[in-house]
């Protein structure tokens, strides 16, 4: 019997300390976003969709520097440091009829969403989406 | 019982003990901007609660338009310090999330990620802001419009338009004066034409914040 009972006093305790780890660690980490990489946000393709597309266009939403070193196939450089310009380069060589996918660093980054939001609102159409977990994402399927 | 207890007590706190050396008090901050902001400075405080000096190696963000600096490299154990963050907008609108990463000197957890959000509103809105024509299969040429339209309280005004080619037609209406607007554009009507013609319409308008107070729409015939 005082067995039965030490051992369900140590379960509480074990369940108690555990609680206020998992606590503490909320307290450090509140932000911590939880990731799975084939759960799609709105507006977001995974990059095996991506590439099985017929017309993609890819638009780099990186830094200018990120996208001079290497980038996705023939990707146009579109980003909001400097949206006129790049904006305007980028019109003159869409050829208006693919879909558009926009990627930027990794899955932490917003660029490509911003991005594709006003490019939505730009050019008036539905077909841009983001490439789930970005550039890290393209990598990660290159070097495999 | 005791011995348990302390044993489990232990592996819990002892992760928690060796990552304490930078602490910030807060790793993200949120800020609602005003219409006539263009930029925002976000200051990180934090303190050096370990045992050991820490040197901050490195601050960085994915994007040119954040800059991150510390007030000064190494941190004495006890002492506190602050990462000032400025995020210029340019004409950004909407959700913005910048990340700035933290490298830092200390063996457990070198890399500390900071976040700024900021929601810059909306002001003005064309759409659709590039126009396309497509001479094979679009002859005649038919006129096309943009909607230009405000989405603040106060009115904004459409106080110009300034075409780059003089071949293209353009007609400005006062769909709700201060609010919406349409732009109608007609380009040359010309099958004998080669290669691109464009041309691009600044609309000038009366907001305050020069680097949102203009758009461009596109006209482009293929």
């Amino acid at each position: 019997m005082k067995t039965l009972r030490q051992a369900s006093l140590q379960g509480v305790g074990i369940l108690a300390l555990s609680l206020a780890g998992m606590g503490a660690t909320w307290l450090l980490h509140p932000q911590l976003p939880p990731w799975n990489p084939m759960e799609l946000e709105e507006g977001e393709i995974l990059l095996e969709n991506a590439l099985a597309l017929a017309e993609v266009t890819w638009i780099d939403a990186r830094t200018e520097e990120a996208y001079a070193a290497d980038r996705i196939g023939d990707a146009i450089l579109l980003n909001e440091d400097d949206w006129d310009r790049l904006f305007e380069a980028f019109i003159l060589q869409w050829t208006g009829d693919t879909t558009l996918v926009v990627y930027c660093d990794n899955r932490n980054c917003s660029a490509s969403k911003s991005v594709a939001v006003r490019l939505r609102e730009s050019l008036g159409i539905d077909s841009v989406y983001v490439l789930k977990g970005g550039w890290q994402t393209w990598l990660d399927y290159r070097d495999r | 019982m005791k011995t348990i207890l302390t044993l489990v007590l232990g592996c819990l706190l002892l992760p928690l003990g060796a990552s304490a050396a930078l602490s910030f008090e807060v790793n993200k901050i949120s800020h609602r901007a005003t219409v006539e902001e263009t930029e925002y400075r976000a200051v990180f405080p934090f303190a050096n609660k370990g045992g050991e000096a820490v040197e901050i190696l490195e601050v960085s963000s994915g994007c040119g338009c954040t800059t991150a600096v510390p007030n000064q490299r190494v941190f004495e154990p006890g002492e506190s310090g602050e990462i000032s963050a400025t995020f210029d907008y340019g004409s950004r609108e909407g959700i913005q999330v910048k990340s700035i990463l933290v490298k830092t000197s200390q063996a457990d957890n070198p890399f500390i990620d900071l976040t700024l959000e900021v929601t810059i509103p909306k002001t003005l809105v064309v759409t659709p802001g590039v126009m396309i024509w497509n001479k094979a299969s679009e002859q005649p040429v038919q006129a096309k419009t943009a909607i230009i339209e405000s989405y603040l309280e106060d009115e904004v005004d459409v106080l110009e338009i300034v075409s780059s080619n003089e071949r293209f037609h353009h007609e400005l209406e006062v769909l709700e004066k201060g609010k919406k607007y349409s732009l109608t554009i007609r380009p040359p009507d010309d099958p004998e034409m080669e290669g691109i013609m464009r041309s691009s319409f600044l609309v000038k308008t009366s907001l305050p914040n020069p680097m949102k107070s203009t758009k461009k729409i596109y006209a482009i015939v293929r």
